[in-house]
């Protein structure tokens, strides 16, 4: 199949790296495919290195009205069969490129739960704007609900699926825990917390580092780790100042290696605010973690309070730091939940059935249309 | 959370503030690259302050936290001599700010310039680290350069320690008049728990999950370059075959050879490209080749033993130093497929020995290039130069 990606950024974020994987996959099962992209970033060498085609759409996003007509132009003279776009911009974008381009698949992928789309307005742009668009692949049970609430989409159109991770890279028994001593200079017995993520407020760090404060109180040789790096770091910072976590709170930064650095932790938080379905969550299930983390989008239905980890509202610090507590005091409870939680991710969220499960959406829609005009 | 006192400064107190220049940075990989972001957040830990000074590359945060190290990403555009200059510029205006007690330059090309002038400058003193040797090292190819020689002259005069990985660096330092005491020899880490042998079912099954045939298992880790000489072992790999039926070769990695690589390739030979992870791919073969004709310090080499492997090398780099021929890998002359074909055969037809070579090859990393040990070695280094530094208050001036 000759597939086509449109993607707003060639940056390193959760939706850039699952297209990174879906086009190793691909290319592996003699697939063609090609890229364009809104904004440059680290992916373009990978991209490149497989041997795909780039395509940079415009440096100026889309107010650029050139923009349009260089898309229009490539799928034109490439003439693939699928269109599959990416996030925003490049649904704005490439739906009505595709369509006018006559290309016979034409696919998006929701990845987010995200907060404009309540907005009436934006939403009603974005429907017309992608309203030839044939099926729409959400990430989660949750975030396919989200869009029809919001008028985004028709039931009929949406899909789930959900997110997959690499189960290789994640298996506990193989990876070697990162020496949380010399990297983050806690002691060996210390209960470490660890959230791993950008630092943006939709991750709400500043409600974990309320929660944080909560707990130390009951235990004070608790430990949070905060792996990531991002605008917020140095608000973050001055908070935990505020509330005297200095010893207790290291930021660690970015990390070089998720898996290592999920093993070194005795807890796994995930505060945020909005998600459609955080890999960096499938990631710590799978290294077995006992989990805490707000009822957002997906995370809604793949983990069940008490069985696989511990759900609480979002952006409530009192309810998180029960959570925390709950799972720090009993840590073979926490072993069971981590347990059953690595079961479920290898069970339900292979990257592999992923991705068979997309080549199916673009298989059904081309035989579909094949059909139709007979 | 230092607990280390050789992490201060000579006048006591604060801890040594060191100043990294390398070309690019993790996210961005490369040999030198690897190297420095796994021995810069070690150098954290240890109580130092650590700084990186690198180029920008697009859609990568102008300022960043990695592991405890502040990474700075400054412009660089133009064409190659004004990206240069740019550089230079941007790494002065941050270093007035930051005040390093020292500088660290990772190769000799832009990176030592750039710390030269600012020794100039600020009276900071130099350490640079010679990452690579041989034909294609950075003294061969700075000659070539435009003003090569004064540039070497210059660095020469300038910097207070050459850091050396293998004795061949050494030896080509030492022709090019830098005299013994301003050269250290200080190796390549690698991380040994990441890289540690599997037992034998988990090994099992790593290959059916990596899509790996049951037999015997070559493979090579790295670029896919010419300097790599993988055609070589691709055109042996039929009669490694006729003398181990079912041997696979496994070439991962990616680089300007793939295609070419890919095309050459016959029965039982796979290019899986390129991997995040290439520990998997070492914990599950059962030997590791590097065919090169030109090394400083593999780290793929590193690695392999690191994890066990049997090793076959050529005799290029710090290949000799690390390999013992016969007792922990099988060294072989460079550009001579005949000894690489005899090599991998018999490594590959005594299983046994294979395994007693691999064992021995871990003991040889571990005792010498794992990450702590490595890592120990700099605060003392950046404590001599700082000393020695003139127009520093706090040592005696010797130099």
């Amino acid at each position: 199949m000759r597939i086509f990606y449109v993607i707003d950024s060639l940056k390193i974020g959760g939706a850039e790296m699952l297209l990174l994987a879906m086009v190793r996959r691909y290319l592996r099962l003699d697939h063609q495919i090609q890229v364009a992209y809104f904004s440059e970033g680290p992916l373009h060498d990978e991209l490149t290195e497989l041997g795909v085609p780039v395509h940079r759409i415009s440096r100026r996003g889309l107010a650029d009205p050139r923009a349009l007509f260089r898309l229009l132009a490539l799928l034109r003279r490439e003439r693939p069969e699928v269109v599959h776009t990416h996030l925003r911009k490049s649904d704005l974008l490439g739906q009505p490129a595709a369509a006018i381009a006559g290309t016979r698949v034409r696919v998006s992928s929701i990845h987010n739960e995200d907060p404009w789309r309540r907005n009436k307005l934006l939403t009603l742009i974005h429907r017309v704007c992608t309203g030839r668009c044939q099926k729409v692949i959400a990430v989660s049970r949750e975030a396919g609900e989200f869009l029809v609430e919001t008028g985004t989409y028709p039931a009929e159109k949406i899909v789930s699926i959900d997110n997959g991770i690499d189960l290789e890279r994640f298996d506990p028994e193989r990876v070697v825990p990162a020496d949380k001593t010399t990297l983050w200079g806690l002691e060996p017995g210390d209960p470490a917390i660890g959230i791993v993520g950008r630092l943006e407020p939709q991750k709400g760090h500043h409600v974990l580092l309320e929660a944080a404060a909560i707990v130390v109180r009951e235990m004070p040789g608790a430990r949070f780790v905060i792996v990531g790096d991002g605008p917020l770091r140095p608000e973050l910072e001055a908070q935990r100042a505020r509330l005297g976590l200095e010893e207790h709170v290291v930021f660690a930064g970015i990390s070089r290696d998720v898996p290592a650095t999920l093993a070194a932790l005795d807890v796994v938080v995930s505060s945020s605010l909005w998600e459609g379905l955080p890999l960096t969550l499938l990631e710590a299930m799978a290294m077995a973690k006992p989990l805490v983390c707000t009822a957002v989008g997906g995370v809604r239905s793949l983990l069940e309070d008490g069985r696989t980890g511990v759900v609480v509202a979002p952006g409530d610090p009192e309810a998180l730091s029960r959570g925390l507590l709950r799972l720090l005091g009993d840590p073979r409870e926490a072993a069971r939940l981590g347990a059953r939680a690595a079961a479920t991710v290898r069970e339900s969220y292979s990257e592999e059935t992923m991705h068979e499960r997309i080549l199916d959406v673009y298989r059904s829609l081309q035989t579909g249309e094949a059909r139709e005009c007979v | 959370m230092t607990g280390d006192a050789r992490a201060e400064r000579p006048s006591g107190g604060e801890p040594i503030r060191v100043a990294m220049l390398i070309n690019g940075y993790y996210p961005v990989v490369g040999g030198a690259e690897r190297q420095l972001a796994a021995v810069a957040p070690a150098l954290v830990a240890r109580g130092l302050r650590v700084d990186v000074l690198t180029r920008r590359f697009p859609g990568l945060a102008p300022q960043e936290n990695i592991e405890g190290v502040s990474v700075h990403r400054l412009p660089a555009t133009g064409p190659k001599a004004v990206k240069s200059l740019t550089f230079t510029v941007a790494a002065l205006r941050l270093l007035r700010r930051l005040r390093p007690d020292v500088l660290h330059a990772h190769d000799l090309y832009s990176p030592s310039t750039t710390a030269l002038v600012a020794k100039r400058i600020f009276g900071t003193p130099v350490v640079v680290k010679v990452p690579r040797g041989g034909h294609l090292g950075d003294l061969a190819r700075l000659r070539g350069r435009f003003l090569g020689h004064r540039r070497i002259a210059w660095l020469r005069r300038g910097v207070d320690r050459f850091v050396v990985i293998s004795r061949e660096i050494d030896a080509e330092l030492d022709a090019a008049g830098v005299p013994p005491e301003r050269r250290i020899s200080i190796p390549n880490a690698v991380d040994t728990g990441r890289f540690a042998p599997l037992a034998p079912d988990r090994k099992a099954a790593l290959r059916r999950a990596l899509d790996l045939p049951e037999g015997p298992i070559v493979v090579y880790t790295g670029r896919l370059a010419p300097e790599k000489r993988l055609h070589d072992l691709v055109g042996i790999w039929p009669a490694v075959r006729a003398g181990c039926p079912g041997a696979q070769l496994v070439l991962v990695g990616s680089g300007d050879q793939a295609a070419s690589l890919a095309r050459a390739a016959g029965e039982g030979v796979s290019l899986p490209g390129p991997v995040l992870d290439v520990a998997p791919y070492l914990q599950a073969a059962d030997l590791f080749v590097l065919p090169s004709s030109a090394e400083g310090l593999s780290n793929a080499l590193l690695e392999a033993m690191s994890a066990g492997l049997a090793c076959v090398a050529t005799a290029v780099g710090a290949g000799p130093e690390l390999i013992d021929p016969g007792e922990n890998g099988w060294l072989i002359p460079a550009g001579e497929p005949e000894a690489l074909r005899r090599a991998v055969l018999a490594a590959l037809n005594e299983p046994q020995r294979r395994a007693a070579v691999g064992l021995r090859a871990r003991e040889r990393v571990a005792s010498r290039y794992s990450l702590p040990v490595v890592a120990a070695r700099f605060p003392e280094l950046y404590r001599q130069v700082i000393v020695a530094a003139p127009g520093r208050t706090c040592g005696s001036s010797t130099s």
